[in-house]
């Protein structure tokens, strides 16, 4: 506009100032003139009309992004020129006939003019352009270059994106796949499209997906799909997809960076038999009892859980949750011990009984859980036996059984193996010979010379899981123990022993000195935990005619030993 | 009310009295034998017998007697004929040690070895005090026959990481598997082979066949862990080994079972040992310690030449 009003000036101050010099030399000279004709613009060769950079098949322009147009043009009047870009191949005046693309502004003449015009959704693949050099007065042919920055200029559209899924619940360490109902517009170029699917949702076409990525597909003409191996924990699992097209341009249809959530299904764990091992409370050899009518602690069963869902679940604690354990000896088979009636402290410790409490707890001693790709952990359970838990080494009743372990273990979706029962590493009890006395002391009280005392009793209680004999023997008694030099002892063999109530002195057996006699107690084995069996011995003593009168001391020794022969029955 | 109180008090102050069992000592042994039908010439059985008291309220002096007829003289007891069992410890573990003389004669061994416990204080005068003792069952045989046998008692592998390449050489996996063995012969026992067979996580698919490429030994009447080594080529994953564990020709007893194996990806698990140049196959073997011979050879080659001619000049 300011141009013009430029060109109106001269042209006005031209007419007037033709005017008065015609009225001031008049007088002396003839009459001239001349009008010099307006010269539309011409483009410079080689610097044609052009896109810049390139808007060709393979580099087209994004929605959006601008197609910039350059030229450089003289003018033969030396006057400004801009630079026309139009729909068509026809101007009217200085303007484009149809529509016009962008008109740069006016610039000095040999200098170069741009103007850009933004890519549009509407556009077409392929776009036409006619270039124009224009001066306020008109309008130079159209021209371009041929090459791949002439027309057409090239339009990427955005990649068309609707559905967005995925084909799981799948397993643990199976393959998952996403599908995608996508394509692009475009073809001229042989697009492609390929799918992203991120953990987060966070996508670059530069960079890919920010917080990690499932997979991508191949580059392909429509529906991309791909698949990764699932991850071992159970749960839901964020997967967003992306898709762009291979041009780099994002879609941004609806279902660009929806959530498609990946489910894991949650697998069962499992046990193998020969992973439980029975164990001793110093963790080799056989089921040693040392608890005195009481419970022994800490033995150890340990086993190996394995769970295709790894032993660490999707927020990194352990996937599995809780084992327990029932202990039984073998005669008994599973389902007879597994219930809190079963409880029988003599062979059968179920879980469900309150009479007992084993504690398990996942043990990295055993086999440690080293990431959510390990598929197995270890297991151990401490427990306690009672005192007269059955024996079954050899030279036992119970010798053709042993002692085993049923395990059970269950996830953190309640879901459990079931109880296994140890095979291979099963467990021997061994015996445990220990008794009590009910009392340390035999008082026969005062005993007149050449007379019998009253029956006094031994009783041997059987504190341990065997069947006790006894061996019995004793020392002199003596006024001056344990010197016994004075010629007035009472001789061992005054005192005698019966494993029969009131038989008196005389039905007794006298008892020897050091190592005496085993005597066939056949004190029975402990069964019921609170009443322990037990067999009582009947003492008399007699005291010889003539034995001074005095406080007579002396040691009586019981041993306690198995009852070999008949284990107490 | 208060009169009442006593009298309902004083019921079941005589019920208690009555009912409840007065028991005054505790004493036993576990276990209460010395068993070995296997022992050589020239061998050592040792075993640990614990001596159990229910309320060692005092300090007691033991006395131990041993009668097997003879092989008296074979039996010793780590503290000793003559110890004390101290006050407050209810349980005193004694190891038994029974050391066949070279020349012993062959056969059985019968008899028991007696503990018999006194106070340290003197006797209640006026009073026959019961001193408490226990007997150990001893029965042993030597025998002329060297005799390898022993027990599988457990068998746990160990996490494992995937084999790798470094260089030109494959390193393979290292499958190491924990065994407890239960020597029962008298010569030191090794597992004769033990073999994997190893199956995919399914069960169905047999993937590999391996042999231990090295077995820990055990020595004669011992109950320990020993290691044993596989060499594979798995990849992360989660496994099933059917593993078979020999003795000459039979798989011994606890030998034959199931375990589940987990081979991780490399530099998963921490502190992690696994082949290194000894496990690598036969030809890099022999290309790492030829180069190495070779570079050898070089060496005492340029000493040699310049030892001869530092001695020329």
């Amino acid at each position: 506009m300011k141009n013009k009003f430029v060109a109106l000036f001269l042209i006005f101050s031209i007419i007037l100032f033709g005017n008065f010099k015609h009225i001031a030399v008049e007088a002396d000279n003839a009459t001239t003139s001349v009008e010099v004709g307006n010269t539309v613009p011409t483009f410079t060769s080689g610097y044609e009309p052009h896109e810049d950079p390139a808007s060709a098949t393979s580099t087209p322009t994004n929605v959006g992004d601008n197609v910039t147009f350059k030229a450089t043009a003289t003018d033969a009047n030396g006057d400004d020129w801009n630079l026309l870009i139009c729909s068509s191949n026809s101007v009217t005046g200085v303007n484009c006939t149809a529509t016009t693309f962008c008109s740069s502004t006016p610039v000095t003449s040999g200098s170069e003019a741009s103007c850009s015009r933004a890519a549009q959704d509407g556009d077409a693949e392929t776009v036409e352009w006619y270039g124009f050099a224009c001066d306020s007065a008109g309008c130079s042919a159209e021209s371009h270059k041929t090459d791949d920055s002439g027309p057409p200029f090239h339009v990427n559209h955005r990649p068309a994106f609707s559905v967005f899924s995925d084909d799981s619940p799948k397993d643990p360490n199976v393959s998952v796949a996403w599908h995608s109902t996508s394509s692009d517009p475009d073809s001229g170029g042989s697009d492609t499209v390929t799918l992203y699917v991120c953990k987060t949702a966070s996508f670059s076409t530069s960079t890919g997906c920010a917080g990690g990525e499932w997979c991508h597909s191949d580059p392909i003409s429509a529906d991309p799909t791909c698949a990764t191996t699932t991850p071992r924990p159970d749960g839901d699992y964020d997967s967003f997809g992306y898709v762009k097209d291979n041009h780099n341009f994002a879609s941004t249809d609806t279902a660009q960076g929806t959530n498609s959530t990946m489910t894991v299904s949650n697998i069962a764990p499992s046990i193998t038999a020969s992973s439980i091992n029975l164990l001793d409370t110093d963790g080799s050899g056989n089921l040693t009892l040392t608890g005195e009518q009481t419970e022994t602690p800490n033995f150890k069963v340990t086993f190996i859980v394995t769970d295709d869902n790894s032993c660490q679940n999707i927020s990194s604690g352990n996937e599995i949750a809780s084992a327990f354990i029932n202990v039984r000896m073998s005669e008994k088979i599973q389902t007879a011990c597994d219930e809190t009636g079963d409880y029988d402290a003599n062979d059968c410790y179920p879980d469900a009984s309150a009479s007992w409490d084993p504690v398990c707890a996942a043990s990295s001693t055993v086999d440690s859980c080293t990431g959510n790709t390990d598929t197995s952990v270890g297991w151990a359970c401490t427990f306690p036996l009672q005192y007269h838990a059955d024996p079954t080494v050899s030279g036992t009743p119970a010798s053709s059984s042993n002692w085993i372990a049923a395990v059970q273990a269950t996830d953190d979706d309640s879901a459990n193996t079931g109880l296994i029962d140890s095979t291979d590493y099963s467990n021997e009890m061994d015996k445990f010979m220990i008794y009590d006395l009910a009392s340390t002391t035999l008082a026969y009280g005062s005993v007149s010379p050449n007379d019998n005392s009253l029956e006094k009793t031994t009783t041997v209680i059987a504190t341990g899981n065997v069947g006790l004999d006894e061996t019995l023997y004793g020392t002199k008694l003596c006024n001056d123990y344990p010197g016994c030099a004075g010629d007035d002892d009472i001789a061992i063999a005054q005192q005698v022993y019966n494993l029969t109530q009131g038989q008196g002195w005389s039905g007794g057996i006298a008892l020897l000195a050091d190592p005496g006699i085993e005597v066939e107690l056949n004190c029975p084995k402990t069964t019921v935990t609170g009443s322990p069996a037990s067999t009582s011995t009947y003492w008399y003593l007699h005291v010889p005619t003539g034995q001074a009168v005095g406080s007579y001391t002396g040691l009586d020794t019981i041993g306690g030993k198995v009852d070999n022969e008949t284990f107490g029955s | 009310m208060f009169s009442r109180k006593i009298l309902v008090l004083g019921i079941i102050f005589l019920i208690s009295f009555i009912f409840t069992p007065i028991t005054w000592a505790g004493f036993g042994i576990s276990p209460p034998y010395v068993s070995n039908d296997s022992l050589a010439r020239g061998s050592v059985y040792e075993k640990k017998i614990i001596i159990v008291r229910g309320d060692p309220i005092e300090d007691l002096k033991a006395e131990i007697t041993i009668n097997v007829p003879g092989a008296n003289d074979w039996i010793s007891i780590d503290k000793g004929k003559e110890f004390i069992l101290p006050k407050g410890e209810k349980q005193v573990p004694i190891m038994v040690k029974v050391q066949v003389p070279k020349q012993a004669a062959y056969g059985a061994y019968k008899g028991s070895i007696r503990i018999k416990t006194s106070s340290l204080e003197a006797l209640q005068k006026g009073t026959i005090t019961i001193a408490l003792g226990a007997q150990i069952d001893v029965d042993l045989n030597v025998s002329k026959q060297k005799i390898f046998n022993f027990l599988v008692r457990g068998v746990t592998p160990f996490d494992a990481e995937e084999g790798y390449k470094k260089w030109i050489f494959f390193f393979p996996t290292k499958l190491v598997f924990q065994l407890r063995i239960e020597n029962l012969g008298n010569i030191n026992c090794r597992p004769t082979k033990i073999v994997l067979d190893i199956y995919d996580s399914n069960k169905v698919n047999l993937l590999e066949t391996v042999e231990a490429s090295k077995i820990g030994s055990v020595k004669p009447f011992e109950n320990n862990l020993i290691l044993a080594n596989f060499l594979t080529k798995l990849q992360p994953g989660s496994y099933y080994a059917h593993y078979k564990v020999y003795k000459n020709q039979e798989i011994a007893q606890g030998g034959e079972g199931e375990v589940h194996l987990s081979i991780m990806p490399k530099g998963t698990i921490q502190g992690y040992k696994g082949a290194n140049i000894f496990d690598l196959g036969l030809k890099d073997k022999v290309i790492i310690f030829g180069g190495l011979e070779l570079i050898l050879g070089v060496i005492i080659f340029g000493a040699i030449q310049l030892i001869k001619k530092f001695k020329n000049k």
